[in-house]
C-alpha cells in the first residue's frame, strides 16, 4: 500500500488491509490523500460552475468573483464536515490510551472514499444517460455510497481498536 | 496489491473521465455559460415588466432617460441591506432617471411583494419579473444593477451590494452619457 493509488484502491477492494496501513502510516496521509481527492473531485465534478464563477470574476471583478469560487467551494463543504465528524465519533469509541496508535482523522478520512466511488459511478452514469437523476435514484445512490461508507468506517474503528489495545499492552 | 492499484487507478481514471464530459460540455455551452451580464455597451433587451400598482412598463418606455434596474427579491439579505440605499438615489436622481426595483420573486408574488414594499416604506416603482427580465439580463445573482443610458445602452452592471456613492457615480456617467 505504498503508492497513492494503492491506499486509495485498497479501501475500496481490501479495506481491513488497507486500514491496517493506514493505522500504521505517518500522521496525515490519510487527510493528506482525501485532500487531493476532494479538490480532484472540486475540478471534475464542478468545471462549468468554477467557468461561470471565472466569468463573473471577469465581469464583475474580484468581490463578486470569489463568492461565487466560495460558493463553488461550497459543494465540498458537507464531504469535509462529514470526514472531519466522522473521525470525532471515531475518537470517543477509541480506548483511552497513552499509546497513541493511529490517528482517527487518517482512517475516518479514508472511508469517504467508497462514497466518492459511488457518486463518482452515479454521475458517470447519469451523464452517458444524458438526464439528471430522479430524487429517488439520487436517494438511492446516496443511501449506497453513505451505507459502504459507514461500513469502511466501522472496519477502521475495529482496526484503530486493536492497533491501540495492541499498543498499550 | 495489484487489485488495489487497479480500484486506485479506475477512481482517478472516473475522475478523469467526469472532467472530461464536463469540458466537453463547457466548450458546447461556452456562450451561455460564460455570458453572465448584459455586456457594457450593448443595447439594452427591450422587455416588460408587469407593475406592481398595475399595468406594465418596457424598458423602451424610458428610452431619453438614464434608467436603473434593480433586480431583487424578498428572500434576500444583501437585496434587503441595498435597497434602502438604491431608494435614497431614486429621491435625489428620480426626476432625471427612471428607477425599477424588479422583483423576481415571480409574477405571481404580488401580494408577498406588496406587503414587503409597505413594511419597507420603498418608494421607488417596483415592478414583478416573470423570468423573461432576469433571462433577458442574465441574472442569476441577485442583487443585481443594471444602468441603461438614455440612449438605450447597458451602461454598467453591478452584482452584488455596492455602495451608493460608487453606483451614484455610474448614474452620474449614464445621465452624462444622455448628453445633460
Amino acid at each position: 500500500m505504498n503508492t497513492f493509488a494503492e491506499r486509495v484502491g485498497g479501501v475500496l477492494v481490501a479495506p481491513r488491509r488497507a486500514l491496517e496501513a493506514a493505522a500504521r502510516a505517518p500522521q496525515g496521509r490519510g487527510v493528506g490523500d482525501v485532500t487531493w481527492l476532494i479538490a480532484a473531485r472540486l475540478v471534475a465534478g464542478e468545471a462549468p460552475r468554477l467557468v461561470r464563477a471565472a466569468a463573473r470574476l471577469r465581469a464583475f471583478g474580484v468581490g463578486a468573483g470569489v463568492q461565487s469560487l466560495a460558493s463553488v467551494a461550497g459543494q465540498v463543504l458537507p464531504d469535509v464536515a462529514g470526514v472531519l465528524i466522522a473521525s470525532m465519533v471515531m475518537s470517543l469509541f477509541l480506548p483511552a490510551s497513552r499509546a497513541r496508535a493511529g490517528s482517527p482523522i487518517d482512517v475516518a478520512a479514508y472511508a469517504w472514499v467508497p462514497y466518492l466511488a459511488v457518486e463518482l459511478l452515479a454521475a458517470l452514469a447519469f451523464t452517458a444517460l444524458g438526464r439528471a437523476p430522479s430524487p429517488t435514484e439520487k436517494h438511492v445512490a446516496d443511501a449506497i455510497a453513505l451505507g459502504w461508507a459507514l461500513a469502511i468506517w466501522i472496519v477502521g474503528l475495529i482496526v484503530l481498536r486493536r492497533e491501540r489495545e495492541a499498543a498499550a499492552s | 496489491m495489484k487489485g488495489a492499484r487497479w480500484a486506485g487507478w479506475a477512481l482517478f481514471g472516473g475522475l478523469a473521465l467526469l472532467l472530461a464530459l464536463n469540458l466537453v460540455w463547457i466548450a458546447r455551452s461556452w456562450a451561455p455559460l460564460t455570458t453572465v451580464a448584459t455586456p457594457r455597451g450593448s443595447a439594452a433587451p427591450d422587455v416588460s415588466f408587469a407593475l406592481l400598482d398595475g399595468g406594465a412598463t418596457r424598458v423602451s418606455d424610458g428610452r431619453g432617460r438614464a434608467q436603473v434596474l434593480a433586480f431583487w427579491a424578498t428572500w434576500c439579505g444583501p437585496c434587503k441591506t441595498e435597497l434602502p440605499g438604491l431608494d435614497r438615489l431614486y429621491a435625489r436622481y428620480g426626476d432625471r432617471a427612471r428607477f425599477l426595483a424588479v422583483s423576481v420573486d415571480g409574477a405571481d408574488q404580488g401580494e408577498l411583494v406588496r406587503a414587503f414594499v409597505r413594511a419597507t416604506g420603498l418608494r421607488m416603482p417596483v415592478a414583478l419579473d416573470s423570468g423573461a427580465g432576469s433571462q433577458a439580463y442574465h441574472v442569476d445573482t441577485i442583487p443585481q444593477l443594471v444602468i441603461v443610458d438614455g440612449e438605450g445602452r447597458v451602461s454598467e452592471v453591478f452584482s452584488g451590494v455596492h455602495g451608493e456613492g460608487e453606483v451614484a457615480r455610474a448614474i452620474e456617467r449614464a445621465l452624462e452619457r444622455r448628453g445633460g
